[in-house]
């Protein structure tokens, strides 16, 4: 092991990864949240929030589809998509890809971690930003909620774990999956990404899960791997009309085509269905799940 | 961020397994249970609060009281739900006896476990639970020898062959070669299977390229998946599934009931590999016309 500055992760008490930084690009509060982004050899660029991972350069490609990709291509028609939090710009880029989505806007409480992702690590937007389809939003994604009267084919969440005191904590809630629903066309589809699905820690994606099927009538959890969380990940879809399920290869085929969709490094229409296919530990995870709520929401214990 | 002294060697209050010089796990050590040196390798055992009871072969990980079922049951049932009438079974490798327990859940007839290091299966009689009943069972024959010697040397085919290796550092590197999966094949029957862990899609990559290279040369069937192993690097894992004649994607019969990981649909998402990993190691048509 060589010398030098590392950086240790907490996943449990009892369980780390240390990290070798070859380079540091920011550290620092902002008005929200830690933010530690430094270059790993292995992983190259890795972004930490509050001490958690949110990406990383090699494999962020593998977080930003699966999110993305299964909701946009199981509406027919995606023209209006919301993104909440996604301070990164690669959700957005994803989004951006299906020629078939005319406005995108992105509503992320945390201006200058935008900033610095933009300054730091354009690798991720990928010029999204200056796509004349996107609105970008600073501010909080509750009171746009509540104040917007726009409706949407595809609304997608993209926040950090509701850590204690962190920015995300009432955005998991079932008041505020009520304000999306409302917020969404007839046959609107919603995706979020739900935290760790390993045989251990799966409450949180779980009561995610619980809350959703309080109000939509479809819900789909998924999940996949991914390398630098160093675990299997969560995401849930949850729709209003149109089952992901039922959107087999062919149709998500004619949909990659249609919209123009080529050099995907993770998703294709082979793959979609199969990331809904749930391990038996998780199936019995999902039946413990609770429901959320504003008096009793979901705090992230590290 | 902090600076740190770093050292490889095991304290008692901590394993790091370094994956490259770039960075590793940590693993707290709650109690060290056993550690000895074999004529092999070191083995430890310590107690983790997260984990549970941890094998460690020079200080890698190879199985966990609490995440070990995610590791052998996607070794081990994906080849015993699509071989025909799997009768004769060898694991080599595999001394930690929980890819046994999960074979013995099935009515197979005779199953050898063909390990190299007497020391791995003392450490774990005495710490994991499975083994000895596993080794009672009259269908077992524990055999102390290296795997490659054993293959040379037994006369008879199997249905199902696990290699359940360590890494390929150590005395397992021969397990990892083309010569040995030319002398597998040879020991197989005509509908047989082997399956063998590949180690990490990511950080292995490059060499699981190398081995799906011959080993489409060898086996008519040659197919990737992978599965979860929250202990392991990445936290990911890679297998293959080998066959001259046995469609992986075809089921003979329902995985036994009371697994934690497994199911049908778990069996066909493994084997639906992403992008990256497909163009990696799926040779297309187009590969196949060149060859």
């Amino acid at each position: 092991m060589e010398e030098g500055f590392f950086y240790l992760e907490t996943f449990t008490a009892d369980f780390f990864r240390q990290l070798k930084v070859d380079k540091i690009y920011y550290q620092g509060k902002t008005e929200y949240q830690l933010v530690q982004l430094f270059h790993n050899r292995i992983f190259g660029k890795i972004l930490f929030l509050d001490g958690k991972i949110q990406s990383a350069q090699i494999d962020e490609f593998i977080f930003h589809e699966s999110l993305v990709h299964p909701a946009l291509m199981t509406h027919v028609a995606p023209r209006k998509v919301l993104i909440v939090g996604g301070g990164e710009g690669a959700t957005l880029r994803e989004a951006l890809r299906h020629s078939a989505v005319e406005r995108a806007v992105m509503v992320d409480i945390d201006k200058k971690l935008v900033e610095l992702c933009q300054e730091h690590m354009p690798e991720w937007s990928a010029g999204a930003f200056s796509d004349s389809r996107t609105q970008l939003i600073f501010g909080d994604a509750r009171r746009y909620m509540e104040r917007t009267e726009q409706k949407f084919d595809v609304i997608i969440s993209d926040l950090t774990e509701p850590v204690k005191e962190g920015p995300s904590v009432y955005l998991f809630t079932k008041d505020f999956f009520e304000k999306i629903f409302n917020a969404l066309n007839e046959d609107g589809v919603f995706v979020l990404q739900a935290g760790g699905t390993d045989p251990f820690y799966n409450r949180f994606f779980a009561s995610c899960a619980r809350t959703l099927e309080e109000i939509f009538p479809l819900v789909r959890p998924y999940w996949t791997f991914i390398f630098s969380f160093n675990n299997p990940w969560g995401f849930i879809l949850a729709s209003k009309k149109t089952d992901p399920l039922e959107q087999d290869e062919k149709v998500i085929s004619e949909r990659m085509r249609s919209r123009g969709i080529k050099g995907l490094k993770f998703y294709h229409p082979g793959f979609h269905q199969s990331l809904f296919s749930l391990p038996v530990y998780l199936i019995k995870a999902l039946k413990k799940g609770k429901v959320l709520t504003d008096k009793n929401p979901f705090i992230w214990e590290a | 961020m902090t600076s740190k002294k770093n050292s490889s060697e095991i304290d008692l209050t901590e394993i790091r397994e370094y994956h490259s010089s770039s960075g590793g796990l940590f693993f707290k050590v709650k109690n060290l249970l056993y550690s000895h040196r074999s004529p092999y390798q070191r083995i430890e055992v310590i107690e983790n609060e997260y984990f549970g009871k941890m094998l460690l072969l020079d200080g890698l990980v190879q199985t966990t009281e609490r995440d070990e079922f995610c590791y052998h049951e996607m070794l081990v049932h994906p080849a015993l739900i699509t071989h025909p009438s799997p009768k004769d079974i060898l694991i080599i490798g595999g001394g930690d006896g929980a890819a046994l327990k999960e074979i013995l859940l099935y009515p197979v007839e005779r199953l050898w476990l063909v390990e190299i290091d007497s020391q791995v299966i003392e450490a774990s009689k005495n710490f994991f639970p499975w083994l000895s009943p596993a080794l009672e069972d009259g269908r077992v024959e524990l055999t102390i020898a290296d795997g490659e010697e054993f293959i040379h040397k037994i006369n008879r085919k199997f249905d199902v062959v696990l290699v359940d290796s360590s890494d390929p550092v150590g005395p397992s590197s021969r397990l990892h070669e083309e010569d040995f999966y030319r002398d597998l094949k040879s020991r197989l029957n005509p509908e047989g299977v082997v399956v063998t862990q590949l180690g990490s899609p990511f950080y292995h990559l490059e060499e699981l390229k190398k081995k799906s290279v011959f080993l489409d040369k060898i086996f008519e069937v040659a197919r990737f998946y992978t599965g979860p192993v929250p202990s392991y690097p990445g936290g990911i894992w890679c297998y293959v599934y080998l066959s001259d004649k046995i469609d992986p994607l075809k089921l003979t019969r329902e995985p036994p009931g009371g697994l934690k990981y497994f199911n049908q649909k778990i069996h066909k998402k493994a084997f639906s590999l992403p992008n990256f990993l497909k163009d990696k190691l799926e040779l297309d048509e187009e590969d196949e016309l060149r060859e």
